[in-house]
């Protein structure tokens, strides 16, 4: 069993830096533009008259973006501070942001999979009773 | 000397801790399941929906309706979408298992690359929802 509370090989190096601040630059930038692209997908959503799904679809992007945002402020905050709490409440999130994606693509496979075997069953009526 | 300059630089850097490791491999796995939950279901998708239009391309044989140019662009736009995702999750699943090998090994460079490979997957994510974004917005437009 390994001794997990010292890790004494492995550090945030400058190089580690370097590729932590591209993922949290562009952590931003994702999350950012989803934020902003919600009302225009939710407007789309209504026109197409899916207004449940357009309100299922702007919770879960809220959700899964506030981690991925949270994510970059601390983990930024924690690099240039050198705070080693904000670091870990950072990769914390990284780890919600994770895990909720995990649980939304559940939620996702559990649903296309009742909607292929309805679509399969109506294909299969259909091609015994064509007409 | 040099022990004293190494205390002090490992002072002043961050660490991975014992909770930022866990933090992170439990990140890692996370995102390990994700992308293989969804490469099945990327799966299921392309095998339902090659079903039905073998299906529906039977019945529009049977009618004289043959669209062999439509069928043909709509499986080379389902192959293109289907490497894309797959060159996603591989990068998701590299990223879980380096990262899980990284900190178990306490391997500064396999943790380094782990997280390099996260880099590529958000730069490669970021460019798709600005794209996306801007479709979204074009679609509006009209």
């Amino acid at each position: 069993m390994q001794n997990r509370n010292f890790l004494p090989d492995l550090i945030v190096s400058p190089r580690f830096k370097d590729t932590l601040s591209a993922i949290v630059l562009w952590g931003r930038i994702i999350a950012i533009i989803n934020f902003v692209t919600i009302p225009f997908e939710f407007y789309k959503d209504i026109k197409g008259n899916e207004v449940f799904m357009g309100i299922i679809g702007a919770a879960a992007t809220i959700i899964i973006n506030i981690f991925l945002i949270q994510f970059s402020i601390k983990v930024k905050r924690g690099m240039i501070e050198n705070d080693q709490e904000d670091f870990n409440n950072g990769m914390k999130n990284l780890r919600d942001y994770f895990k909720v994606v995990g649980i939304f693509i559940i939620l996702i496979m559990l649903v296309a999979v009742i909607t292929m075997v309805y679509a399969i069953s109506i294909s299969d009526n259909q091609s015994q009773y064509p007409f | 000397m040099e022990d004293i300059l190494s205390n002090e630089n490992s002072m002043l850097e961050l660490q991975v801790d014992a909770a930022t490791a866990d933090y992170m491999e439990s990140a890692g796995w996370w995102a390990r399941f994700g992308a293989i939950v969804c490469g099945v279901l990327i799966l299921l998708v392309v095998f339902v929906v090659g079903y039905l239009f073998y299906m529906g391309q039977e019945t529009s044989m049977n009618l004289g309706l043959g669209a062999n140019n439509l069928a043909s662009f709509i499986w080379l736009a389902i192959a293109l979408v289907v490497a894309f995702c797959g060159l996603m999750l591989a990068l998701l699943v590299s990223f879980g298992l380096k990262l899980k090998r990284g900190i178990e090994q306490y391997d500064q460079e396999k943790l380094e690359s782990a997280f390099a490979t996260l880099k590529i997957y958000f730069i490669i994510y970021g460019i798709v929802t600005i794209i996306g974004a801007i479709g979204t917005l074009f679609s509006l437009l009209k």
